[in-house]
Formats: C-alpha cells, sequence, structure tokens
C-alpha cells in the first residue's frame, strides 16, 4: 500500500545507491548536529517509517522559501522534496490544479488527521476579511485555520511566517499577520530568513520527519541547532571587528581587504542564524563574504529598524537583549558575583561544543 | 614562565588601549564603563591563552610563546583547542603590529555589564570553568559474584 511506503522504498526505486542514502543520512545528521549515533538513528526511520504527509501553504509571499529549499546543495534533495516528505499539496510544484488540488487538501485532512504536517510560506492579511489574499476562491486565513485543525505541527518558513516580513512592514495596510498570531493551539516551529538556508530548511524536515517531533527550540520559537549562533560571534571577518579595522566607504582601501563591514551597517551583532558557518549556495559564501553587510533578515521587524546601511546606533534597541536566548543569564544586566558566574558558564557551555540533546530522543 | 604569558596578556592589553583610544572610543559598539584588561594569562597546551576584556568585546584568546609558532592556518578559519570543559572552536586571526591571534567570543557587544569589576569577575569566572574538567566519574562498584566472593577473590578488581 502507498499509505506505509517509506523514504527509503521510493529512493531505491528511483535507481539511489544504498551508499549515497547512507551519504545523506551521515551529511544530514551531522548537519543537525547528532553525530554518528543519530545518522543510523536516522537511516533506520527512513527506511521503516511511512513517508510524513505534508501540506504546503502559501499566504502573501515571493516563494523565495521554495526557491531556497529546491536548491539545497544535496543531490538527493530533490527526494527530500519529492519522497521523504510525500509532498501532497504544494500549490507552486505540484502538477494538480483547480478543484483537483483543493481536493487534496480536504482528502489529506480527512484521512492523516493529526498526522500530516501544515508547512506555511507567507501570511496571512487579516484586514477587510482577509480579501487582499484570496486562494482557491476563499480568504487563505480561512484556509489557513481549516488545515490547521487537523494538523499534528506547523512549519512557519521564512520571515513572513515567522514575524510578517515586508508585508507587514508598518504601516501594513493589509494586516498581513504572523502564523503564530493566528494559530494558537498547534506546535509551531519559526524557520526565519529571507529566505531561509537551504540546508536548514531540509534540516529541520528531515528531523521532523525522522523522529516524529519537533526539534528543540528557543524561547522564540525557532530551532536551537540552527538559531542559536550570532552572525557577529562566527563571522570569519571577526578579528577585524575585534581590531578596530572598519571599511568606511564603499570600495575604499579597507573594503579590499576584507575588514569589518559594522560602518556600513552590518546587522551581524543582533542576528541569529547560520550563515557564518553553513553559509548558502551549499557552502560557497554569505552575503558578508560578498562584501555586503547583513541585512538581519532572520529578526523580527528588519524591515521597520532603518535602512540596510543604518549603523546600529543602538544595539540595546535593536533587541539583543530580547533574542540572545542562549546566553541565558547574560541577558540581563551582569551585577553582583553569583550572576557574574552564571554568565560565564553559560558562555562557557556555548562555545564548548557539547553533543546536543536531540539524540537522545525519539 | 607564567610570567611570560602574563607579559603577554600586558602586551595585548596595550594594543587595544591603543585601538580604545584610537578608533573604538566613539563607536556606539564601545561600552565605555568599561576598561581593557588582560585576565588569567598562562601556559596551556605549549601556547598561551587568556581573555581579554575591551569595551566592545569579551574573547578568548590564543597566541604563541614567544619563539614558538601556533598551528598554521588561514585568517578566518577556525581550529579546535581541546579544554577540561570540552573543546572550544577559536578563529584564526591577526592582530596588527602584534601577529597571529586566536580569538573565540565570548561576549560582544558588551552593554550587559553595568562596571568594569562585573566584566572582570565574569572573565575570571569563565576561565575558571573552562579549565574545570567534567563532573568527577564515579568509580565504577567491582562486579563480585558470589563465586568470587566466596573464593576470595574480591580484591582482584579488574
Amino acid at each position: 500500500m502507498a499509505a506505509i511506503e517509506t523514504f527509503y522504498d521510493v529512493i531505491r526505486r528511483q535507481g539511489i545507491s544504498r551508499r549515497s542514502f547512507t551519504k545523506f543520512c551521515s551529511l544530514t545528521a551531522a548537519s543537525l548536529g547528532l553525530g554518528a549515533a543519530g545518522a543510523s538513528k536516522m537511516a533506520h526511520a527512513l527506511e521503516t517509517k511511512p513517508r510524513v504527509p505534508v501540506i504546503w501553504m502559501h499566504g502573501l509571499e515571493c516563494t523565495c522559501c521554495s526557491e531556497s529549499f529546491i536548491r539545497s546543495a544535496h543531490p538527493l534533495v530533490k527526494d527530500v522534496v519529492l519522497s521523504m516528505i510525500s509532498l501532497d499539496y504544494d500549490d507552486t510544484i505540484m502538477a494538480a490544479a483547480g478543484h483537483q488540488a483543493e481536493e487534496i487538501l480536504a482528502e489529506t485532512k480527512a484521512k492523516y488527521k493529526g498526522q500530516y504536517i501544515l508547512a506555511v510560506e507567507g501570511n496571512p492579511p487579516l484586514n477587510e476579511d482577509g480579501m487582499f489574499c484570496i486562494d482557491g476562491g476563499k480568504p487563505f486565513v480561512e484556509k489557513l485555520k481549516w488545515m490547521a485543525e487537523d494538523a499534528s505541527a506547523i512549519i512557519a518558513w521564512g520571515a513572513c511566517a515567522s514575524w510578517g516580513c515586508v508585508q507587514a512592514a508598518k504601516p501594513n495596510p493589509t494586516q498581513a499577520t504572523p502564523i503564530d498570531k493566528v494559530i494558537r493551539n498547534k506546535p509551531i516551529i519559526k524557520v526565519p530568513g529571507c529566505p531561509p538556508i537551504a540546508e536548514v530548511m531540509t534540516g529541520v524536515v528531515t528531523f521532523i520527519t525522522t523522529f516524529g517531533r519537533l526539534p528543540d527550540l528557543d524561547r522564540q520559537g525557532r530551532p536551537k541547532m540552527f538559531y542559536s549562533q550570532r552572525i557577529h560571534d562566527k563571522c570569519y571577518r571577526r578579528p577585524h571587528f575585534d581590531a578596530g579595522q572598519f571599511v568606511e566607504h564603499w570600495d575604499d582601501e579597507s573594503a579590499r581587504k576584507g575588514y569589518c563591514l559594522y560602518k556600513m551597517g552590518c546587522k551581524g551583532p543582533t542576528t541569529y542564524n547560520a550563515c557564518s558557518t553553513v553559509r548558502w549556495n551549499g557552502g560557497v559564501s554569505f552575503p558578508i563574504q560578498s562584501g555586503h553587510g547583513c541585512i538581519g533578515c532572520s529578526e523580527e521587524g528588519f524591515w521597520d529598524k532603518g535602512t540596510f546601511y543604518d549603523r546600529l546606533t543602538n544595539i540595546k534597541q535593536f533587541g539583543v537583549e530580547k533574542n540572545a536566548d542562549e546566553v541565558g543569564g547574560t541577558a540581563a544586566t551582569v551585577v553582583g558575583a553569583a550572576v557574574a558566574a552564571h554568565a560565564a558558564v553559560s558562555a562557557v557551555k556555548r562555545v564548548t561544543e557539547g553533543k546536543s540533546s536531540e539524540t537522545k530522543n525519539d | 614562565m607564567s610570567d611570560r604569558a602574563l607579559a603577554i596578556g600586558q602586551v595585548l592589553a596595550d594594543h587595544f588601549r591603543h585601538i580604545h583610544r584610537t578608533v573604538m572610543a566613539d563607536t556606539p559598539m564601545s561600552n565605555n564603563a568599561l576598561q581593557v584588561e588582560s585576565i588569567g594569562f598562562q601556559l596551556y597546551a605549549d601556547q598561551v591563552l587568556g581573555i581579554v576584556v575591551t569595551p566592545w568585546f569579551m574573547n578568548l584568546v590564543l597566541t604563541a610563546i614567544p619563539g614558538q609558532s601556533l598551528p598554521e592556518g588561514r585568517i578566518g578559519d577556525r581550529r579546535t583547542l581541546p579544554t577540561p570543559a570540552g573543546p572550544v572552536d577559536f578563529m584564526i586571526g591577526e592582530l596588527p603590529d602584534f601577529g597571529r591571534l586566536d580569538t573565540c567570543s565570548l561576549f560582544s557587544p558588551m552593554f550587559q555589564f553595568v562596571d568594569h569589576q562585573a566584566a572582570h569577575d565574569t572573565a575570571a569566572a569563565a576561565l575558571d570553568a573552562l579549565m574545570q574538567g567534567p563532573p568527577q566519574q564515579p568509580v565504577e562498584p567491582v562486579a563480585v559474584s558470589r563465586r568470587s566472593l566466596l573464593r576470595g577473590k574480591v580484591r582482584g578488581g579488574a
């Protein structure tokens, strides 16, 4: 029966070797910080568990999340998209159209009640009863709520679904609203970024489908494995920041030497994402490496925080405290010996490579 | 020997004091309630390890013992140093007029520190935490079978 077909069955039928499959598992496990034990657990799950149905809906968005996702560097990614997750509905890449497509939603909702994952790209506008985004003849917000009723979990792809992004920028005429402000009774994982890194997206999907649960999330609902590091802490230009070497004008001598881009408006010090470690296009580069500052696209409300080239003139206002989930007590003001000790231990814990707790759970 | 490490800490602190005065003092990244200080410089794994606190960052730093050199590497790459608390990734870097300086960021920017004492205490505690090994494993009880007990082999242990 098709319902119990596993990811492994599908890729073997497509002629993909066991060797490639194992390699995929170990690469993905490594990107998730799971280690060797995680790779074999992942391989076992993909060989034995039925594929998880995924419904991928699009609200107000630009499809850059989909574009990023299908460009994930691993050659097996097309199988991640098309096989592993049994992508039953995605209005961008599915063959079905019109009533036939809409029927898939009703069918999945009934057949896989409480089992399917709802991946949402974009967000619903609430103004004028949702009329600014009509999908299949209905306001998108209604369709979203209807499909969310019976989903097991929701993935909020990108800055739009997570925070609102450009369509929610002031004055937000359509009242574009992030998913977690509309759906309140389901577990929601936010994968922000404009778009998110492809490997982060496939990593999140692989984790959920393999282990049947969401990965550990920070206080803002983002997967800790990818969003606990600040761009600034892992940036290869960081030694220049420490040494006070800054680019002062585009294409000046300092720019050619690859100095720090803080004075050109880089938002690295306030941005939590994996760009400086995972990088983009299969690990080739990332914006700072290409000579442009980070625009902070994975942070809440980045469109409303001045231009991309404004310096971070007031770091505190920009929200360091709010986002510094990983450093725990250090988010508060450090005063007194006990707080200093706690801040120190948290910082050391962050920089020593503790094995992820993810492998402990099934 | 550790005098040499302390001396290197002082040289580094002087470098960063100069950077603070000339470049960083007027930037909003700088918490001017803090000063530049080098803390806990010591010899570790044939290198000099310590913490540098400045108004704009607090880094673990690794540099070479005078007359020796650090493992080869490209600026911006990472290398791992095993410590009692676990492996730590350092970024390979260079400080102008000083030379190779590998760093691992603990804090930056530094606005959560109300005064220099708080930053100093945090740095000292961080170095302690780093140099403390993982919690001691309890000694495995020796498995004693009834037969061993009766034959008086309990003390054998291994």
